[in-house]
């Protein structure tokens, strides 16, 4: 039903989830999924923070080719850290745990997730795992970097690999409670009339993140069970010396590992989705090819870890079925950026700050894609494996991608979920300062890369400087359009205007209850008997001339 | 008065029927732990332990099919249980593609 | 009572009950996919160390480990019972067996400890003044200590939940049709599920 009917039918206002108990005990032991949203919202904003300033000490160093300000073992150290927390406790919490955990319940019609205690318990998981890797930093840090290869771990290093494997294992359980709570939520307490393929993608996506937390955590945990048990009690298990093999390790690890990018990415599409329909004023293109690419990289995602391996010692025959593998995934990807840019032609595009990090997504996502396939390729692995080209790589996929997600999902539901509305000039600066910034940053480490440059030394050749420079002053551009949105969301929080319901005109049930939402999402359960993006008629394309109304100015629609 | 006395005879009579479903079960799980063990000493030369696999999934399939209740299940929670294992296998699988395949 | 058991966001005991089911049987996924990373170690292990592990796989104690299989297979006859008798609302019934279920696990717990007990006097821990000599046998006991004791790990959990549950529905604080009767049972079910597949690896190699 429209907006307007729904508040004719159910006209009083409820309090909000917000207004719902002030003191600190109220949101700590809250059971409420939008209170535990905001819980996991600051504690990973926190961490990013902690794994920002690592990598700021880097960027600096890395200025000077002869590594001047830091020993070794502190720049090993450091680059760790920035791993650890950023994979960890950032980017596989970020979108599923904040938005997913706010928004899946709305979006389905359901007052809550399927067991909302878990939910708060999985938040304290997460904290307790963060602290004991906070502990491993504060009594002087892990050099082994975020993947523990061993022996390095096992045998040799002289640093505090147990806590920071314990702060992860334990983080791991979190994870797979998140996915556990997830699938039965969509499974189970999806409204009348929203049948499976009538969810938004957004809640597909969530449902394909939830399966891999569930299949690889519990991969990743034994594997760190097995790191602590050779390191803690001297039980030979990867050690060469007593025939075991120290690739084994490596294949646990990545079986988890890569999997885990797609928990960082899916989400991150999800949201994509949901922003490019609302701000094209389109329908999706191909909705049903989006559910199963979707559910495609999920599960194909499990099969081509060994492309982490091809200059480990790994068969060469295991890594040809690996690389074919991984040249296969890609495809559901590439669907995916096909079915996006359809969605826009003929559309009646805007540009606010959520569309233009949806935007920004679809562009960088892709280069991080298609230098993905070049990794595939053996051959050139092998010259550009362990250099900055894979580290320029993965960077633009999890943070040109998942972060510029992350933003877009922020700008976007930072109505519904505070009732306020941002500064939309301030956040479309940020957001292009972000994508400038972003390339200057991770675009010369792919020349660095290809040219020979290995990651994870803070000595180098001093013909590579320019480049070095070039990236840590993209940086710093970096650094402060991640510091604009904060400074102008306090600000909105505290005075900006009210948003209304549905600020944006935007399709979905979340937009058709309070913003911010009463405690119990829905002051009635909602009824659907339409499929999702319903922005015009099906096999049109909206009305020539009909512009959204921007969001200062506008009414709920 | 003989209501409960019948009531308690029909409580009585669930509670022998719950016993002996489940004893039954219980037996062949312990017959198959015994002719387990007996054929871990026969001299089967490789197959002796795919053979006690065999029966350990036996036993398994046991337990989950009735002690766990998955011939009542709904379709998705038999699928839940499936998905482990196709995952597991493909794990074992690529895996063993590399150790089993490289040179020396 | 039965208002007792049910839970937001949950309309339905019925439906609370499915979705408990649903859930801990997702849960047991992520365990069996977590054991089966140490079997994988174990196949790789015993794949590149045949020698070494056919020499320590004598070693295990057969005894301990047959008589504490058919302990947690009777424990695993005693759950499932007590979930039954719970469903049919037979109070004594569940709680006798509930408690039979947790007197069978510490038996198990205790069997194992004597077991561990006699595996460090023979000097089976890996590390200096290792029993055997053949390369590759002390991968076999690190592996056996690892999946043993994560195993009893996860027991210990399954008897305190159990525990839990006799307490709660001694007290009628938690009513028979509680979905924790059913979730707890699968759980204890799994881990016996587990220790059947690591008896014959464990303990069955190397015999004939």
């Amino acid at each position: 039903m429209t907006a307007a009917a729904y508040h004719d039918e159910y006209p009083s206002q409820a309090n909000s989830y917000l207004r719902d108990g002030h003191s600190l005990w109220s949101w700590l032991a809250s059971t409420d999924h939008k209170r535990i949203a905001i819980l996991y919202a600051i504690s990973i904003t926190l961490f990013f923070f902690v794994g920002a300033v690592a990598i700021a000490i880097v960027r600096v160093e890395l200025v000077n080719p002869n590594g001047q300000f830091i020993s070794d073992d502190t720049y090993n150290k450091l680059f760790t850290l920035h791993g650890i927390v950023m994979v960890w406790f950032f980017l596989i919490p970020s979108i599923p745990n904040t938005f997913g955990n706010f928004l899946l319940p709305l979006m389905i019609g359901a007052p809550d997730v399927a067991f909302p205690r878990l939910n708060l318990f999985s938040w304290y998981l997460n904290i307790a795992g963060g602290l004991f890797t906070l502990y491993a930093v504060v009594a002087g840090g892990v050099d082994t970097g975020w993947t523990f290869y061993t022996p390095f771990s096992t045998m040799f290093s002289n640093s505090h690999v147990l806590a920071a494997a314990a702060g992860v294992f334990v983080a791991g359980f979190g994870s797979i409670a998140t996915g556990v709570n997830f699938i039965v939520t969509v499974h189970m307490l999806r409204t009348r009339g929203m049948i499976w393929f009538r969810l938004p993608l957004f809640v597909w996506s969530l449902y394909a993140t939830s399966l891999v937390l569930v299949l690889a955590t519990p991969v990743l945990a034994v594997t760190l069970l097995l790191v602590i048990a050779e390191r803690w009690f001297g039980f030979p298990i990867f050690d060469p010396t007593h025939g075991g093999d120290p690739l084994l390790f490596q294949h646990l690890f990545w079986f988890y590992s890569h999997p885990a990018v797609y928990i960082m990415i899916l989400p991150a599409m999800g949201v994509v989705t949901e922003v490019i329909t609302c701000f094209a004023r389109r329908r999706v293109f191909g909705y049903t090819f989006m559910v199963y690419a979707m559910v495609a990289i999920a599960g194909i995602g499990f099969f081509v870890w060994g492309h982490h391996m091809f200059v480990s010692g790994q068969s060469p025959y295991a890594s040809l079925i690996f690389s074919f593998l991984s040249f296969v995934v890609a495809v559901p990807s590439a669907i995916k950026v096909c079915n996006w840019t359809a969605t826009l032609y003929r559309g009646q595009i805007t540009f606010e700050a959520p569309m233009l990090y949806a935007l920004g997504f679809i562009g960088l996502f892709t280069v991080g894609g298609l230098t993905g396939l070049f990794l595939a390729s053996i051959p050139i692995d092998v010259q550009v494996h362990d250099t900055y080209f894979v580290v320029a790589h993965f960077h633009y996929i999890m943070v040109g991608g998942s972060v510029s997600a992350f933003f877009a999902a922020l700008h976007f539901w930072w109505p519904k979920i505070t009732g306020k509305l941002y500064d939309e000039a301030w956040a479309r600066f940020a957001a292009i300062l972000m994508f400038f910034g972003f390339n200057f940053t991770f675009f010369p480490q792919f020349l660095l890369g290809y040219l020979g440059n290995p990651r994870r030394y803070h000595v180098y050749p001093p013909e590579f400087q320019v480049y070095h420079v070039m990236s840590s002053t993209g940086a710093s551009v970096l650094a402060a359009a991640y510091l604009l949105p904060p400074i102008y969301l306090i600000w909105s929080l505290l005075y900006g205007k009210r948003s209304g319901d549905n600020p944006w005109g935007a399709t979905g049930l979340e937009w058709t209850t309070q913003s911010p939402p009463p405690t119990h999402n829905f002051l009635a359960p909602p009824s659907i008997e339409t499929g999702p993006y319903e922005y015009h008629e099906k096999g049109e394309a909206p009305e020539a001339g009909l512009r959204l109304p921007h969001p200062a100015q506008s009414e709920p629609r | 008065m003989s209501v409960e006395r019948a009531g308690d005879a029909k409580a009585a009579q669930r509670g022998a029927d719950i016993w002996r479903r489940s004893l039954l079960v219980w037996a062949i799980l312990m017959l198959l732990v015994l002719l387990t063990l007996g054929l871990a000493y026969l001299p089967l030369g490789r197959f002796n332990m795919p053979l006690a696999l065999l029966i350990a999934a036996a036993k398994a399939v046991l337990i989950g099919v009735i002690f766990m209740e998955l011939r009542l299940a709904k379709g998705f929670i038999r699928l839940a249980a499936g998905a482990a294992f196709l995952w597991i296998a493909v794990m074992f699988a690529l895996t063993f593609s590399d150790l089993a395949s490289r040179a020396g | 009572m039965s208002a007792a058991a049910l839970r937001e966001p949950w309309t339905r005991l019925s439906r609370q009950r499915e979705a408990a089911t649903f859930g801990m049987w997702v849960f047991l996924t992520s365990e069996l996919l977590f054991f089966s990373g140490m079997i994988l170690i174990y196949a790789a292990c015993r794949y590149l160390q045949p020698a070494g592990f056919l020499a320590a796989a004598r070693e295990t104690n057969v005894w301990f480990g047959t008589i504490n299989t058919m302990v947690l297979l009777t424990s695993s006859f005693a759950m499932a019972v007590a979930a039954q008798a719970g469903d049919a609302k037979l109070r004594r019934l569940a709680i006798a067996c509930l408690a039979a279920t947790v007197a069978l696990g510490l038996a198990f717990l205790t069997i194992k400890g004597f077991e561990y007990r006699e595996d460090i006097h023979e000097h089976l821990l890996p590390g200096a003044g290792f029993a055997i000599a053949t390369p590759g046998a002390q991968l076999f006991f690190s592996v056996y200590w690892v999946m043993t004791g994560v195993h009893a790990i996860h027991l210990s959990i399954g008897i305190a939940l159990v525990g839990r549950l006799i307490l709660e529905t001694a007290r009628r604080e938690l009513p028979l049709s509680s979905p924790e009767i059913q979730a707890t049972a699968l759980y204890w079910h799994l881990v016996d599920v587990i220790w059947i597949i690591l008896y014959p690896l464990l303990y069955l190699g190397g015999r004939s």
